[in-house]
């Protein structure tokens, strides 16, 4: 009786093929990865809001990564070009992001996120490829540089670009010959 | 060398909560109902719960609300439970970190076959929000039972608090809990329905997005678990949940067992899930799992030996997770219990990310 019982809770192991077939979309990494690993309740939750980030909806994490820069695009900073050093991934990765220039509440240097528990080094080289393509889904905030000329535009790269609704790039208002920083030409 | 950063964190880090121990359904009593008011278990114990706390601790004390000094009326149970832990963390940065886990004040009014609970305290505020945020009612609801001041029979409740489903582990960073949709202060408004004899029990919650403040539960949908008791000493169950969002959705679906072992005073639980989430068109599976043996040792002591595993995705190979758990509880008196938990956790077994660990000594005081 005792092994009917147990058996098929044994069944269940872990398993796992090696093609990584997951989508490059931001609904998708909020549900897999930033909701579970980033958006516990203690941490970047809608509840707890640590550091004004939140990760637990589409809206909120593409609204933290784009409002607070951890994902850039402006031409002095364009992080598809180099993912690792995009904020987002520094955070993840190294043990005192940022050479211990953030410092929590306490004045100590903020460590490593997650803060609880590691996220495993696929999820980050998923993030790092959907960085590299460009973030879809959180490449800018069309509300930004409200009342100003820029209003609704953004840089990706050397172009000052509209920002669609979806918070994408829209079409090309204009190819800065120097920086583009804030959706405006320097 | 990797910094060591030694920090004495008050509020900000971590929020804390327990449930009741279902280490001891079947290795002393049948049911959570034996010794809590809650047809889920968790909260306020009843006479009978009061008696086992005593009973099971080294040197017992009375186990009543502030150790019988003040009376309740008998339709008035009051009860309250705080914890804080201290100790090392390394998630592979270390630390070494104190925080304050639970301060919940608990109260039960009944009349007839009629209850009030509720349960008020601390959590972890929300930042910029704190005025607000730091004191909340995790649990209200009303409850009707068909046999007031039983153990069984059937229960329902209309109001605020957690989803009855599998085992209900108090340690809420098991990843059955954390993944496996009932992680810490997801209580939400809820209407449940609960039927409980000696032999099986079955629970049915829908419940909603609690649209007042910012819920850690975002999801509307429904759970149904279920337990048998095949004789004294084994136990198996069953349940489902769906989960819905207006951009996802989850199903979830489990198998719990339990089988005591009397002559070693032994132990073994076992809970697996298989999670089936939805998003834009893309489905894939997921799977989070625990096994645990609790060896029952004389005068108060409690050791939890625990094997988790959780599997983000499993088409996917080396996103998986394991911890290993050795947690020594020792229930000093009726009121004070000591717990020193440890857990190793590896990434894909050293292959798929940086291990982590801690080990924390945790206070826990029951009124």
């Amino acid at each position: 009786m005792h092994r009917i019982v147990w058996a098929p809770l044994l069944v269940l192991a872990a398993c796992g093929e090696t093609t990584d077939d997951r989508p490059l979309e931001l609904d998708y990494l909020t549900q897999a990865i930033f909701a579970p690993t980033c958006g516990a309740t203690q941490c970047h939750s809608g509840f707890t809001q640590q550091g004004e980030d939140v990760f637990d909806t589409p809206e909120a994490t593409r609204a933290s990564l784009v409002d607070n820069g951890l994902i850039q695009f402006n031409s002095t900073k364009y992080d598809p070009d180099s993912p690792g050093k995009a904020d987002l991934i520094i955070w993840i990765t190294e043990t005192v992001p940022f050479g211990g220039a953030t410092v929590g509440e306490d004045g100590k240097p903020i460590g490593r996120m997650p803060y609880d528990a590691p996220m495993p080094n696929k999820d980050v080289l998923l993030l790092k490829e959907w960085i590299a393509a460009q973030a879809p889904g959180a490449q800018c905030n069309p509300d930004a540089n409200k009342g100003t000329p820029a209003e609704g535009k953004a840089c990706n790269n050397k172009e000052v670009v509209e920002c669609t609704p979806d918070w994408n790039f829209g079409p090309r208002v204009q190819l800065c010959s120097g920086d583009c920083v804030a959706g405006t030409c320097l | 060398m990797r910094s060591l950063l030694i920090i004495v964190v008050a509020l900000a880090i971590a929020g804390g909560r327990a449930n009741a121990y279902p280490q001891f359904q079947l290795s002393k009593d049948q049911t959570c109902t034996s010794c809590h008011l809650s047809p889920s278990g968790g909260g306020l114990l009843n006479e009978n719960g009061a008696n086992v706390a005593e009973a099971m601790s080294m040197f017992g004390q009375n186990p009543a609300f502030m150790y019988g000094a003040i009376e309740t009326p008998d339709w008035l149970s009051l009860g309250g439970d705080l914890r804080g832990q201290w100790g090392y963390l390394q998630a592979p940065q270390r630390y070494l970190i104190g925080f304050p886990m639970q301060l919940d004040a608990y109260a039960a009014a009944t009349k007839n076959n009629f209850s009030l609970h509720a349960t008020v305290g601390y959590r972890t505020h929300q930042e910029g929000n704190e005025a607000l945020t730091t004191v909340w009612a995790r649990e209200l609801y009303g409850m009707w039972q068909s046999e007031p001041g039983s153990s069984y029979g059937l229960f329902a409740r209309v109001g605020q608090f957690m989803p009855v489903f599998g085992l209900r582990w108090v340690e809420h960073p098991l990843y059955v809990r954390r993944y496996g949709g009932t992680p810490l202060f997801s209580e939400t408004p809820a209407v449940s329905v609960s039927y409980i004899t000696g032999q099986y029990e079955v629970h049915a919650t829908g419940f909603t997005k609690n649209p007042l403040y910012d819920p850690v539960r975002l999801s509307s949908g429904g759970a149904l678990y279920g337990e048998y008791r095949l004789g004294e000493h084994t136990q198996i169950g069953a349940g489902g949940m769906y989960e819905h969002q207006d951009w996802e959705y989850k199903l979830r679906g489990e198998l719990t067992a339990k089988q005591y072992l009397p002559g070693p005073d032994l132990l073994l639980q076992a809970e697996v899930q298989l999670i089936n989430p939805h998003v834009s068109g893309y489905g894939y599976r997921g799977l989070a799992s625990v096994l645990m043996a609790t060896y029952f040792m004389p005068k108060g002591v409690m050791i939890d030996a625990a094997w988790q595993h959780y599997d983000e995705n499993l088409r996917i190979k080396d996103l998986d997770r394991d911890g290993f758990d050795l947690n020594v509880h020792w229930f000093a008196t009726s009121h004070i219990e000591l717990i020193l938990a440890n857990q190793v956790e590896f990434m894909a077994f050293g292959k798929g990310g940086p291990t982590g660990a801690y080990s924390f000594l945790q206070l826990h005081y029951r009124l």
